[in-house]
């Protein structure tokens, strides 16, 4: 058995709601008879407030809030202007961060892509720089130096190599017997290579021309010259 | 008690579910995924739909015209920043505006650091009311919207709300019960009481 303070909470709220919804509350009420009489003055209040006027949203204002929601709404939405979006400081919230992300995607799989092109082209031109097709049996590029020993036309002789010069060889400074040379170039088999770029460092070594006659003191050109042997 | 069984799970047992449509019937589901989707139609009917309710909500506890229709306006906002987190099994669309509208009240408070509102029925109950029915003549005469709105701020946060939603609403206890996260005993108890504070408010400021 509920006690009395809870049974009468029950009946007002049962019929509180068949008042609310229009209905009558006598049939409630007669179920409980000792509680109908404070019920029912409660009832009166209840029905007071419901049928008050009460105060309404006006016109204006209602117009007012569905514009600002309107508005929220449209700032809300991703602009069509993607790099406009990188300064808004929604892209903190996880969800403008995805969809911050995903504007951002595509710009990702292009610079890859940009990427990948680059290294395919550049693989393509070292292939080609590096594998000339002239001289079969081509196989490594490496650098070489020393001292020219002999020109004979397009082979030269470096030290016990011979070094061939052609066409497409670029040469810089004046190659002469005795220079200095470094070079890169395809290596061939037997001590032979293809070279590619050449560059002379030194003047040619001439070897000192020994005078000869008698020593002793030499007057030229107003130099005086003692020479001993 | 059999009176009570009855109605609560014989005669409605859906109330106990804590659903009902939409004021109109409108479907959630569709309603939420335009909304999710932008559209801005949608929207217009929201705020023609829910906010006159959220509005008289607002102002009876605010107090305040350019209060009540900012809470309302900010209410929407966060309704469209939060639709993704709307969850129908949870609660119906217009409980779930009516949650944010309540936290938004209670930030409201909170800012003006205002004291909480204190229950008169300490003080009500030190002083014995008249017998039953006596003021019968006394409560025809009323009311006014100053005098329920003077014997409204007398109340505690949730009874007020529960009178409010309950009776000027039209909503179903259990669906208030569902708002406010209590039993339903507890919110049947909670507008029992605070229709009888409001009474006898109302009897001591506007009838004497």
């Amino acid at each position: 058995m509920a006690d009395p303070e809870s049974q009468v909470e029950t009946v007002f709220s049962i019929a509180s709601q068949e008042a609310i919804e229009g209905r009558s509350i006598e049939p409630v009420l007669a179920n409980y008879p000792e509680q109908a009489v404070e019920v029912r003055e409660m009832l009166r209040i209840t029905a007071a407030i419901k049928s008050m006027p009460h105060p309404e949203l006006s016109a204006e204002a209602l117009e007012s809030i569905s514009k600002r929601a309107l508005s929220t709404l449209h700032n809300q939405q991703p602009s069509p202007i993607a790099p406009s979006r990188l300064s808004n400081k929604e892209v903190k919230t996880g969800r403008s961060y995805r969809s911050f992300l995903a504007r951002l995607s595509p710009a990702l799989y292009a610079a890859a892509g940009a990427l990948a092109v680059l290294l395919v082209v550049g693989g393509v031109i070292l292939w080609n720089a590096f594998m000339p097709q002239g001289i079969p049996g081509a196989t490594q590029v490496s650098s070489y130096s020393g001292i020219i020993t002999s020109i004979d036309g397009p082979k030269w002789m470096i030290g016990d190599t011979e070094v061939f010069i052609d066409s497409t060889t670029e040469i810089h400074g004046t190659p002469a017997i005795g220079a200095m040379m470094r070079c890169i170039g395809e290596e061939l088999p037997g001590d032979r290579m293809n070279a590619l770029e050449v560059w002379i460092e030194e003047s040619p070594k001439v070897p000192p021309t020994v005078p000869t006659g008698p020593s002793g003191k030499w007057d030229g050109s107003g130099i005086l010259l003692t020479i001993t042997w | 008690m059999h009176r009570e069984a009855e109605y609560f799970d014989v005669a409605k047992p859906d109330l106990l579910l804590n659903y009902s449509p939409e004021p109109d019937g409108v479907d959630t589901a569709t309603l939420v995924a335009s909304l999710q989707r932008g559209d801005a139609p949608t929207v217009e009917y929201v705020v023609q739909q829910y906010a006159p309710a959220l509005y008289r909500f607002a102002y009876y506890q605010l107090q305040d015209v350019m209060a009540a229709e900012d809470l309302v306006a900010e209410v929407m906002a966060r309704m469209i920043g939060r639709i993704n987190t709307f969850v129908a099994e949870e609660a119906t669309f217009q409980a779930w505006l009516f949650r944010i509208a309540r936290n938004l009240i209670a930030d409201h408070y909170r800012a003006l650091k205002r004291r909480p509102q204190v229950s008169l029925e300490g003080w009500l109950d030190r002083e014995p009311g008249a017998e039953p029915g006596s003021d019968d003549a006394r409560l025809d005469t009323l009311l006014t919207r100053d005098q329920l709105q003077a014997g409204l701020d007398a109340l505690t946060e949730e009874q007020r709300q529960v009178i409010l939603l309950h009776v000027v609403e039209g909503w179903e206890l259990p669906q208030v019960a569902g708002l406010l996260d209590r039993s339903l005993p507890s919110v049947k108890s909670l507008y029992y009481r605070g229709v009888s504070s409001l009474k006898r408010v109302l009897l001591r400021n506007g009838l004497e």
